[in-house]
């Protein structure tokens, strides 16, 4: 089912749009039409229909019968007066027959084909019965990009105003044709397309939505709408682009895809997500199949389920969901059932490796540079010429040995896997689709001992009850990860394996010669070993969702809406800490550290629900009217424990089998509570004009009891110039089809920042404070002082922008500039006056506090085809800045220094020294003011600049630096192609300039010495290298009292970068070779790849500009390589 | 139509008033202690004291000690010097805790709610006695700021945020030291009568209060310029010391264990901090896990060095070491002359004269990178090993405070010679994990099984006063009492005698002069209190005094021994041969001292900044 067309057999469209096309159909349609009833028609043969309607307009009636059923008409106003008014009377009878007495008495004759019912004038059926006598036919299939037949394609024969329809299959046959003739296909919500006949008896064509897709179907806040209507910044997202991209989770694949998003990716490893943020916001609001869950649900999900992502962006639309949306929404609607039998499997394997990784230097190079940084200081060698030669020759590779740490502990490529399968079916009345996937991912360890396995569970199933027009949906949904991970005593995570990989030096060795792992802290080998012990995970979800609507009878255009979730979540963790033994070279173990054991489970639950009312209703055909209002209130629980035992002496990993003296274990629980009523109306004039209101009255337990609530408004206004008439001839040029302008203004209520009960006094208690005659006893501490006068604060937000199309659809875009502010931020006068003596923080109070932020985003795409060639290009990006106009924490005396302060600045790094470059020579030591703090200047040290000009560098010139740490525009350069049976796709995603402040390897320096861990580190100064990348080299990097290394823009370094993101090439089997099998409706092999090649600066210090880490004490970003198979039955 | 809009208004008004409960909004915590949970009972408050003596007690314990101990020339880290002893310290340092307002809140709150639920779940005496507690914290945790800085914002209550109003909380430092120290004092006076004469291990009792109040006074005394606030300090530092050696406490006969497993509850010690390994390991320790070296038998062959271990598969020491004593300071310890049975000098001794050749010049088998830090060299005759001579007969406590050359450690013969198995170049060359100087502290080192090493668990004991160092105090205030013509300086000897005596197992030394005696106790005082977090601010002191106690400089002058660079000893693996050298290493041999300004550290330029009222800064800052 494609959302894009507008209509779709089976689906429900909403009224105006239905009527829009049917207006648009053009008099050859009438023409090709003729009055026979084709076969296939069952649905005309057992629907029946009930009307009453007293002196309505023909219109009315037949808009009536499309509420109804699933018919849609399609005639021209010159040919059918559907002005007319009559009054029609009938009951439980066939379309054939209300058919039959509403027209009776006119020359209106219908065609019913399947579900299309097609209204002429005798004069024209006549000529189209003619010309059906005459046929010498053309025939074919038109399909859409999936395959899919589609039906109601306008056929014509250029020129001329002959032509056909096609069917329910996506048939046509056109007769009286010359091979001179150029066949015109097009349909609604899809490029026009031209074939000459030539000598050619069957043409298929495939058609390919317009860019603009105006009548797209666009889920926003507890609803729908479409492109067209739509007055604030909401963006989506193509679901098929995340298909087969092979990437962990769904947070990676969003990247580049469209505007206003901006995801980035902080290194690698199992179970890494990416941030997103819209439009330079923190962490989004989620809301799946219309309810907000935990940013986790959204981390979990499977992005094979996707149905929709709409990102509102504006405070206009995201501001019905209240407190929490101040960062933007992503509304994702989930797969549901078509009607038919569909059986899906897909199966995904893929292999990955570090982006970019420095290369280190050997043993010996680091020997030799040991001994060159000695001599140059006139100390003793560190190395004599035996040893260096050992290292150099390898001779004595237990001694002097060379170990290659990657290698020890990593393979090439890291696994991961994929099973998908879905069922989908139903007949009219119940459509079910069920979803599993099971996702299988390995880390580059060498051994097996990090992992993450994730099983999806998705069902849904919708049942209508037509003639109560009631529409009920349940669906469970539910994932389970497993992860784990190693932990010993060196390392409990990535930040200090991959520290340690990089760190370890290559003349410490990593085995003995019995291959067992040799003794020493630190060593990454027996951190990854699977004798060491482990941190397993798991995280469980189960929601179960119940949606009923019902179209109350009798009020037309009413709607009554309940809805209720019911969210359980479980995790749970077991924590086995444990060192692998490791052994000196003659085997003896080396010291055994303690082992113990940590359980910790917690479960949750959490339920929302729903109670509401839509209507929605057209006056007098031009005053387009819908009213949504509805009640939400959310409670949760939570409760956890843990427990441990120390010092295992059996090391078996069972909590009764550890020592019971010195255990320990605590927990609690906790609950929380969210209400808010959302009102919401939207008004439209002949689709042309647009307006829209909301409201959200909203409440949040963080504050005060009478404190909780807050009221939020926000409006919104749309106007399609180019439906005007004046715009008329841009339109027939094709230089602008479309043109919307839009402007909203809202406000989003928030309550971040307010820890749970801070309007209540409390102490705490320590459990174990202090050692009172041997024994541990409890203390207590005051807690917070009250916050009696908090409550709601808010971000305002404008946007206005323009969406437009042009060059006959085939160019489209929408551009939106946007300006935030967030007012009145809620903190403790104690952050920005001198209030210290009070020995605690001054309670949370509403502040004059105000930030701002402001950029653009914009996307651009075109659509062409030739032939069966279709292709899509396209490109978006999202630009921001902010700062902060009014301090609410920062402290007065740092406001006042203009060099430092944070208000009123945007983006910068952070604070530190201005470097001017190495001192050159003696006398630029002598004439150069100094840093307060550094001795024995030389040439080659940095020099600092003396920022307030008064001879000395000292704390006053530690002043802002480098520009902003997050980039502040974010791109994406996507193409999508299709030939014949083969796909691809190539998404280019970059971001511009951040600053990114090279660690402490990296910088070369470490407490006590220098690391020169690459090769890159030995561009170091000297009086012949006197532009190097890095300052002297020192024995000892405090040397000159650590004037190099400290904090300076010296060593920031630009983490720009563009990136092919992803690379898919796919080939549909059905299309040639599996054409003739017809159990296998679709079979396709798609080769993607993911970060295949990158440009940037830092990579220079062999850093991936999305790193975790910037001294690479992270598991590395992967390059990834992919298979996917996807079979449909 | 009509019917429509009843049914139409009906059903949103039922569905919205259906939907309505806004219970969800009623939310508790599950778990709260409230104001009267915690001051109505006196196990309750108590707990609320235990927790603020932590916070003020770490002020001097842990890595303080190591910290200031590294500040003077008794102790060098092992990856270079700090900004602090080569003087290179700004205004915007922040040394002694200005700021610490949070723990003189909890101080402050104990004292006004004791007070307060007097009779709402708390005796008079339970309340009396909390009240004493908070004040005697209060006391301590502003002494941290006075003896850095000297000044410090005196706050006597708890501020509530209406106090902030009308800039209320911009208050001013205290003017001089003598404000500072007499608001300290007399807490502690306020404290004494009501605290318990005996408390368990980790409670805060009457010989706590005094202990301190000897100490602060004599503190107090050498920043004194009026002579008879001075005098009276003193003497009040004479008084304290008298009451605490009232309440019975004693010696420890063996000094290492007062500082180890053996004597955590010693009858000398006053206070300590206690922890316990449920909830400890040796890496949270810093005078545990950072003093012990790491190496093991893989890299003693493969440098040629040795003996090999035995124990622990050939690796018994693996810890994360930083710190290690100097050979300046072990030169402190006297020997016991085997001719005549007199404690001298190392190498004053005869057993040194007759069988030591000394010379002032590097000798041959010295690295060439390392001659020119030789300040002095020996060779041995005959077949006398240089380590007998420099180490036998020495003071007891050197041997519970230090290893050295020949001696056994954790069941292993150590030696610290040239390629011995823990000589200072033994894992290739100087830095992480081995000592500067071939000597490793062992005193306060826990024996913890089965290693020390990071994650083990291990009892420990921080003492943070003890009767020899209360004696020493007295001692002090004595000599300086003795040359402003009150008493006499012999009774210093005394004293400095119990501790030679009982803990160092030496003959009594004697003193014919006012100028022996300072000699005397100094030293005394320095070899007594290694790793306890004193000397640096007894050096301090001492500079005041100037003259007998600081090599003759006039009082407030340069303190000569914070800027004599730290030295190593390094012998021959024969041990037939040594010379003393200057520990270059990480510029551990800068040394400087501003006697301008540095007998008071800056108040923070930042904090100031911040409240002008907190200067003016510090002379000289």
């Amino acid at each position: 089912m494609k959302k894009n067309y507008g209509f779709v057999w089976g689906y429900k469209i909403p009224r105006p749009l239905k009527l829009l096309r049917i207006m648009k159909l053009t008099i050859g349609l009438m023409l090709g039409t003729v009055i026979t009833v084709l076969a296939g028609n069952t649905y005309a043969q057992t629907k029946t229909l009930d009307i009453a309607m007293e002196n309505a307009t023909v219109k009315e009636v037949l808009s009536r019968i499309e509420d109804q059923s699933e018919f849609y008409f399609m005639y021209s106003e010159k040919f059918v007066d559907v002005n007319r008014k009559v009054s029609l009377n009938v009951k439980n009878e066939k379309i054939k027959n209300a058919l039959t007495s509403l027209f009776e008495g006119t020359d209106v004759e219908y065609s019913i084909n399947d579900r299309i019912i097609v209204l002429t004038n005798s004069d024209n059926a006549n000529n189209a019965i003619n010309m059906v006598l005459q046929q010498k036919s053309v025939s074919g299939t038109v399909t859409d990009s999936d395959g899919l037949p589609l039906p109601g394609v306008t056929v014509l024969i250029k020129g001329t105003t002959n032509g056909t329809v096609t069917n329910t299959d996506g048939e046509y046959t056109l007769s009286n044709v010359k091979p001179e003739n150029t066949l015109v296909f097009s349909f609604v919500g899809m490029l026009t397309q031209e074939v000459e006949i030539g000598n050619q008896t069957s043409i298929n064509i495939t058609m390919v939505a317009s860019a603009i897709g105006l009548d797209e179907v666009v889920a926003i806040g507890y609803g729908t709408s479409t492109k067209r209507s739509l007055t604030n910044a909401v963006s989506t997202i193509d679901p098929d682009r995340l298909k087969n991209v092979p990437v962990n989770n769904i947070t990676y694949a969003l990247a580049g895809r469209t505007a206003g998003l901006i995801v980035t990716q902080s290194g690698g490893g199992v179970g890494k997500t990416s941030r997103i943020s819209i439009r330079g916001g923190e962490t989004p609001l989620v809301v799946i199949d219309g309810f907000i869950v935990p940013y986790q649900d959204f981390e979990n999900l499977s992005p094979d389920d996707v149905a929709s992502i709409s990102v509102l962006k504006d405070a206009s639309s995201a501001a019905v969901y209240g407190a929490r949306a101040g960062n933007g929404v992503l509304v994702i609607t989930t797969k549901k059932g078509n009607s038919g039998l569909q059986v899906g499997y897909s199966y995904n394997t893929s292999i990955s490796e570090p982006t970019n990784l420095g290369t280190k230097l050997s043993s010996y190079e680091r020997a030799m540079f040991d001994n060159t940084v000695r001599s140059t200081y006139k100390m003793d060698p560190r190395w004599t010429n035996e040893e260096l030669e050992k290292y150099r020759t390898g001779s004595d590779p237990y001694n002097y040995p060379n170990t290659d740490w990657l290698a020890a502990t990593t393979r090439d490529f890291a696994p991961e896997s994929k099973h998908t399968v879905t069922m989908s079916g139903g007949s009219d009345i119940n459509k079910f689709f069920i979803s599993f996937q099971a996702y299988d991912q390995q880390s580059l360890y060498k051994e097996n001992t990090n992992w993450l396995k994730r099983y999806n569970l998705r069902m849904s199933e919708t049942s209508e009850l037509k003639k109560i027009g009631l529409t009920l949906n349940f669906s469970v949904d539910g994932y389970l990860t497993n992860t784990r991970a190693p932990l010993s005593q060196y390392s409990s995570g990535y930040w200090q394996t991959w520290g340690h990989i990089q760190n370890q030096g290559p003349g410490a060795l990593a085995y003995n010669r019995d291959g067992q792992i040799y003794v020493g802290y630190d060593n990454p080998v027996a951190e990854i070993s699977p004798e060491s012990g482990y941190n397993k995970n798991s995280s469980k979800m189960l929601t179960g969702a119940f949606n009923a609507d019902w179209k109350v009878y009798g009020v037309d255009g009413l709607k009554l809406k309940f809805a209720a979730n019911y969210r359980i979540g479980e995790s749970g963790s077991k924590a086995w800490q444990k060192t692998a033994t490791q052994y000196d070279l003659e085997g003896n173990p080396g010291p055994s550290f303690p082992v113990s054991l940590t359980y910790g489970s917690g479960s949750n639950y959490q339920y929302t629900t729903q109670t509401g009312f839509e209507y929605s209703k057209i006056f007098k055909e031009v005053h387009s009217l819908s009213a949504t209002a509805l009640y939400e209130q959310t409670y949760g629980f939570n409760e956890d424990v843990w427990l441990r035992r120390k010092n295992y002496i059996f090391l078996i990993d069972q909590i009764g089998a550890g020592p019971s003296q010195d255990m320990e274990n605590g927990g609690g629980e906790g609950e929380y509570g969210r209400a808010g009523y959302v009102g919401r109306l939207s008004y439209n004039y002949k689709q042309k004009y647009f307006a829209e209101g909301s409201i959200r009255y909203d409440g949040s337990d963080l504050f005060p009891e009478d404190k909780r609530w807050g009221t939020f408004f926000s409006g919104s206004a749309g106007y399609i110039i180019s439906e005007e008439n004046f715009w008329a001839s841009l339109k027939e040029k094709n230089i602008l089809n479309y043109f919307k302008l839009r402007a909203s203004y809202g406000q989003v209520g928030l309550d971040s920042g307010v820890g749970r009960f801070s309007y209540l006094s409390s102490y705490q208690l320590n459990e174990r404070g202090y050692t009172l005659n041997g024994n541990l006893v409890p203390t207590f501490s005051e807690g917070a002082l009250v916050s009696p006068d908090i409550t709601w604060y808010s971000t305002n937000s404008t946007d206005i922008g323009f969406d437009f199309a042009s060059l006959d659809d085939r160019l489209s875009g929408s551009v939106d500039y946007f300006y935030m502010e967030t007012v009145g931020y809620l903190t403790s006068p104690s952050n920005v006056g001198y209030t210290d003596p009070l020995g605690v923080s001054l309670p949370q109070v509403k502040s004059e506090g105000e930030s701002r932020r402001a950029g653009f985003d914009f996307a651009l795409s075109w659509k062409g085809s030739a032939g069966e060639f279709t292709y899509q290009l396209g490109g978006n990006m999202t630009h921001f800045n902010s700062l902060v106009a009014v301090a609410w924490n920062e402290d007065l005396a740092n406001q006042k220094d203009p060099l430092k302060r944070n208000v009123q600045q945007t983006g910068y790094w952070g604070q530190g020294y201005v470097n001017k470059g190495y001192y050159t020579n003696s006398d630029d030591v002598l004439n150069s003011p100094r840093r307060d703090g550094s001795s024995d200047l030389v040439a080659g040290d940095l020099k600092y600049q003396d920022v307030n000009g008064d001879g000395f560098i000292d704390g006053s010139d530690f002043v802002r630096i480098g520009s902003n740490g997050f980039p502040r525009a974010n791109y994406g350069i996507f193409g999508n192609f299709e030939y014949k049976g083969f796909f691809g796709n190539f998404l280019f995603q970059g971001a511009t300039s951040r600053d990114m402040y090279l660690g402490d390897v990296v910088r070369g320096q470490s407490t006590g010495g220098y690391t020169t861990v690459y090769d890159y580190q030995l561009d170091y100064w000297t009086p012949d290298n006197r532009d190097a990348l890095y300052p002297r080299i020192a024995p000892n990097s405090s040397i000159n009292g650590n004037n190099n290394y400290t904090t300076s823009d010296f060593w920031l370094v630009d983490g720009k970068y563009i990136r092919l993101k992803s690379l898919q090439v796919g080939y549909e089997l059905k299309s040639k070779l599996l054409k003739k099998v017809d159990w296998i409706s679709k079979m396709n092999l798609v080769l993607s790849g993911q970060n295949l090649f990158t440009i940037s600066p830092a990579t220079k210090y062999s850093l991936d500009p999305e790193n975790g880490d910037t001294n690479n004490y992270d598991y590395p970003v992967q390059r990834t390589y992919s298979l996917s198979v996807n079979v449909e039955f | 139509m009509k019917k429509n809009k009843i049914i139409f208004l009906a059903l949103i008004t039922v569905t919205l008033i259906f939907g309505s409960c806004e219970d969800v909004l009623d939310t508790k915590p599950f778990t709260s202690f409230d104001e009267a949970t915690v001051w109505g009972s006196k196990e309750t408050a108590d707990a609320f004291v235990n927790g603020t003596i932590s916070s003020v007690m770490n002020g001097y314990v842990n890595g303080n000690q190591t910290n200031w101990e590294a500040r003077t020339n008794n102790s060098v880290h092992n990856q270079g010097g700090n900004s602090f002893v080569r003087e290179e310290l700004n205004r915007d340092a922040g040394e002694g805790g200005l700021g610490n307002f949070g723990t003189i809140r909890k101080c402050n709150l104990i004292i006004e709610k004791a007070a307060e639920y007097m009779g709402n779940g708390l005796s008079e005496a339970q309340s009396k006695e909390l009240v004493a507690k908070g004040k005697l914290l209060r006391a301590l945790t502003y002494y941290q700021q006075a003896r850095t800085m000297g000044r410090f914002v005196w706050v006597d209550k708890v501020l509530e945020p209406a106090d902030t109003i009308n800039a209320g909380l911009l208050m001013p430092t205290t003017k001089t030291t003598t404000e500072s120290y007499t608001y300290i004092l007399a807490d502690i006076d306020a404290a004494i009568s009501d605290l318990p004469e005996t408390s368990k291990p980790g409670e805060l009792d009457k010989g706590t209060a005094l202990a301190f109040k000897s100490e602060i006074a004599l503190q107090a005394a050498a920043y004194e310029p009026d002579a008879a606030k001075k005098k009276a300090w003193l003497e009040a530092s004479v008084d304290a010391a008298n009451k605490v050696i009232a309440l019975g406490y004693s010696l420890g006969g063996d000094f290492g264990s007062i500082f180890n497993e053996v004597s955590p509850y010693s009858d000398e010690i006053i206070f300590a901090v206690y922890r316990v390994k449920s909830n400890t390991t040796t890496e949270a320790i810093a005078p545990l896990q950072n003093v012990m070296p790491n190496t093991n038998n893989d890299i003693l062959i493969r440098n040629g060095c040795g003996p090999l271990f035995t124990t622990n598969g050939g690796q018994p020491f693996i810890g994360w070491m930083w710190w290690a004593p100097t050979q300046n300071l072990i030169d402190q310890y006297d020997v016991i002359d085997e001719e005549t049975g007199k404690a001298v000098k190392w190498n004053e001794s005869s057993q040194y004269i007759n069988n030591v050749q000394v010379s002032n010049t590097a000798p041959a088998w010295a690295t060439e990178g390392e001659k020119g830090q030789v300040r002095f060299a020996g060779t041995v005759s005959g077949s006398n090993s240089i380590s007998d001579i420099m180490y036998k007969n020495r003071d007891k406590r050197f041997y519970d405070s230090f290893v050295y050359d020949n001696s056994r450690w954790w069941n292993e013969d150590i030696r610290t010679t040239v390629n011995g198995n823990l000589w200072r170049k033994t894992n290739g060359g100087l830095g992480p994990h081995m000592s500067l100087t071939n000597y490793i502290f062992k005193k306060g080192v826990y024996n913890t099984q089965p290693r020390i090493l990071a994650g083990t668990p291990t009892d420990y004991h921080f003492v943070v006063t003890r009767l020899g160092r209360v004696l020493l105090n007295k001692a002090e205030a004595v000599l300086w009492l003795a040359g402003m013509g009150q008493g006499n300086f012999s009774e210093a000897v005394a004293i400095c005698n119990q501790t030679r005596t009982t803990h160092g197992k030496l003959p009594e030394a004697t003193a014919g002069s006012l100028e022996d005696a300072w000699k005397l106790y100094m030293k005394e005082r320095r070899v007594e209190m290694v790793m306890e977090n004193d000397y640096y601010w007894s050096l301090l002191r001492w500079g005041k005094h100037g003259g007998f106690a600081n090599n003759g400089a006039s009082p407030g002058g340069k303190i000569n021994e914070l800027t004599i660079p730290p030295t190593y000893i390094e012998i021959t693996n024969d041990r037939k041969s040594f010379y003393v050298g200057t520990v270059t290493h990480g510029g551990n041999d800068v040394r400087a001292f501003d006697e301008t300004r540095r007998y008071l550290l800056p108040i923070p330029q930042g904090q100031i900044n911040r409240n002008p009222n907190l200067g003016p800064q510090n002379p000289g800052w």
